[in-house]
């Protein structure tokens, strides 16, 4: 209640129910405020980064149609956006890299849409597979700490079959592989993203608003509960929809070396067809109980 | 308030043989733009280029902006700087040979 008074001076952060200390507020008016491409790591040569790490970079984006011409954002006039290739199979994927302060809950909140491109005059509410929203967490380093990297996915289609359904990432990390001689950096444990990966929440059949044809948007509000010290979710809530999440035990692997305190937040588009696929974020807020 | 800028990587550490085509990317916030070609390596001894930038107004469809990076390249940086070039930038193009590449746009 309290948080709902001081966040009503500001009517920006008024939509929000924030946890009583605000980590970060993400309004892309501003800028990109910190959220960049993924890049998978290497050493010596780039010739070593996966292929699958081409995740694209991020743009502002005013959201522009070729019929109505610039949508807008949540608010003002820019929104943060990743877009896929026009390739089934190819996602994007947009990373903010922090640290915590205290092993405690923090909750995420953003305003969230999804389209495809209008390069068909056809709706294309088969042709996005899936959005993801993820953190990346590691408790300590080495032998005293575990990774784990808890996953939300709005499993939008398959092979051009509508699922709408959202999902909890519940299988074990992958094993690490190096990506140099010098131990300092793996690869395959990091953008869980496989669709393997994921089990259906139950009861989370939700579909969203996705509008009549490509070019209308909706914005949807997502709030997310992690408990950084058993490095797991929650609560989840999507417009209003709420999830109870506190039965899933953490999915957590090694620990880095170079990873301690890692608080990651990140945001994926996964294509179904050969159509870009685009998700937008405006705005984001993360809070924390403590 | 203090002037914004950008740097987005668009093509990294990528071949390219005959035609290529980099993904749209959307710039409307920005005036200027440098798309920066830095040539890692290359197959045959300085192939050339031909590079076009091209802007759109929805992303979809796409026009020939004017500027252009040509001629024969070696490893090192290079330019193409536009202006006046709305919301999206792309660059399409052909080389003889082939160049390993990382494409940015520099924006503000």
């Amino acid at each position: 209640m309290n948080s709902h008074v001081a966040s009503h001076g500001n009517p920006a952060l008024s939509k929000f129910s924030p946890l009583p200390r605000i980590i970060s507020y993400d309004d892309f008016d501003h800028g990109v405020c910190g959220w960049t491409q993924l890049v998978g790591n290497y050493e010596k040569t780039l010739d070593n980064i996966r292929n699958s790490d081409d995740t694209r970079a991020p743009m502002l984006s005013s959201v522009p149609m070729f019929d109505i011409g610039s949508h807008g954002a949540m608010d003002g006039t820019y929104s943060l956006k990743i877009a896929t290739r026009g390739q089934p199979g190819h996602f994007a994927y947009a990373v903010k890299r922090m640290t915590w302060q205290r092993l405690g809950v923090i909750q995420l909140e953003a305003f969230i849409t999804y389209t495809v491109e209008a390069s068909r005059l056809t709706l294309g509410d088969e042709d996005l597979r899936a959005f993801t929203i993820q953190m990346d967490l590691q408790d300590g380093f080495e032998d005293r700490g575990r990774r784990a990297i808890p996953s939300l996915r709005y499993h939008n289609s398959q092979d051009g079959e509508l699922r709408r359904v959202w999902q909890i990432r519940s299988k074990y990390m992958r094993p690490k592989v190096r990506t140099g001689p010098s131990d300092k950096a793996s690869a395959g444990s990091t953008h869980a993203l496989r669709s393997d990966e994921f089990d259906d929440i139950p009861d989370a059949y939700q579909p969203l608003c996705y509008n009549e044809v490509a070019t209308k948007i909706n914005w949807h509000y997502v709030r997310w509960l992690v408990d950084l010290d058993g490095l797991h979710s929650l609560e989840f809530q999507c417009n209003d929809r709420v999830y109870d999440l506190r039965g899933y035990p953490p999915v957590t692997g090694e620990a880095e070396s170079n990873l301690s305190n890692l608080l990651n937040l990140a945001f994926a588009v996964e294509a179904d067809a050969d159509r870009r696929c685009f998700f937008y974020v405006d705005s984001v807020l993360l809070s924390a109980e403590n | 308030m203090i002037r914004r800028s950008h740097i987005a990587v668009v093509e990294r550490n990528v071949w390219w043989r005959g035609d290529f085509d980099v993904e749209p990317y959307e710039a409307g916030w920005a005036s200027e733009a440098i798309g920066f070609l830095h040539v890692l390596e290359t197959d045959g001894e300085s192939p050339g280029i031909d590079l076009r930038v091209q802007i759109s107004s929805d992303g979809i469809h796409w026009a020939d902006h004017g500027a252009a990076l040509r001629g024969s390249l070696d490893p090192g940086v290079h330019f193409v700087s536009v202006t006046h070039f709305g919301s999206w930038l792309r660059v399409v193009g052909r080389t003889t040979g082939g160049l390993k590449v990382i494409f940015s746009w520099d924006l503000k």
